[in-house]
């Protein structure tokens, strides 16, 4: 039977993070060659996915100071314990 | 175990401060914003973030593996928030229930689309090298998710966790997880699609 859209809509993430087997990935690529609306919504789906990695990416650029402390902390820790 | 990973545990285990702060970039932030998520307090999330890395560092030596190097800090990081907000007094548990999908009115009787979905011609990944702003409207997206959905972004979203370590983490089962990530995917599509209008 033909996926509807909705049902689309319910594997569309499942499909990005390529967790589908062959058979439903099939299925999914037929239904976007034929409809405008899901091409468009995985469209979305996927540049919004790779935004929110992106968005990982740059979030924290590293603090330098944070690294030193935890560096100082661990090596009192082992200065203590020897 | 990732061959690249072996090699990066190595300098880990041999004191290589480069490495480290590769890690440490790669995960702090993400920690940070779970870590929140549990303890509802950011100053005490990355207390406990920091805490964190010093036991990573300290028993690095004695990982053996058994899940990957991110979901192993993310359950060592897990458990120190759980325990610090059960020395505070506070509540442990996570609401990962999910209602209705409100997205199904996005679709007729028939399961076709109500509305056809805008095409986004401006946010294309190539474009999202210039695209601090648009990042900074998904950050504040991310900020805004319900907790759980947020949680699970971050762990398999943004962090790449297996779906097993996420779950084990949450204590959630992996059809909950889906649910979640999905929803939390479909607000933030909904946040991106107002942009441009």
């Amino acid at each position: 039977m033909m996926l509807t859209c909705r049902d689309l809509s319910h594997q569309a993430d499942a499909f990005l993070d390529g967790e589908l087997g062959l058979w439903q990935r099939l299925r999914i690529r037929l239904h976007l060659a034929m409809c405008n609306g899901c091409a468009r919504f995985m469209g979305q789906l996927r540049a919004t996915r790779s935004l929110v990695m992106a968005e990982a990416d740059v979030a924290d650029t590293g603090d330098i100071a944070r690294i030193d402390s935890i560096l100082a902390a661990l090596h009192k820790e082992k200065q203590s314990g020897s | 175990m990732l061959s690249n990973e072996t090699e990066l545990l190595q300098r880990l285990v041999t004191g290589d401060r480069a490495a480290f702060e590769g890690v440490y970039r790669r995960h702090n932030a993400g920690m940070v914003r779970f870590a929140t998520v549990i303890l509802r307090n950011r100053a005490s999330a990355e207390e406990v973030a920091q805490e964190t890395w010093i036991a990573v560092l300290r028993n690095i030596g004695g990982f053996e593996g058994r899940s990957s190097l991110a979901g192993w800090i993310f359950i060592i990081l897990s458990n120190k928030a759980k325990t610090r907000v059960k020395r505070d007094g506070l509540s442990v548990s996570l609401d990962t229930s999910v209602d209705d999908d409100p997205f199904d009115d996005a679709f007729d009787g028939r399961g076709r689309w109500r509305d056809m979905p805008e095409l986004w011609d401006e946010m294309t990944p190539e474009r999202i090298v210039d695209g601090r702003q648009i990042l900074e409207h998904v950050s504040e997206a991310i900020d805004q998710l319900p907790p759980a959905q947020r949680a699970v972004l971050v762990l398999r979203g943004q962090q790449d966790l297996d779906a097993e370590e996420v779950c084990e983490i949450l204590g959630i089962t992996d059809g909950n997880m889906r649910v979640l990530l999905h929803r939390a995917r479909l607000s933030l599509r909904q946040s991106l699609d107002q942009i441009g209008r």
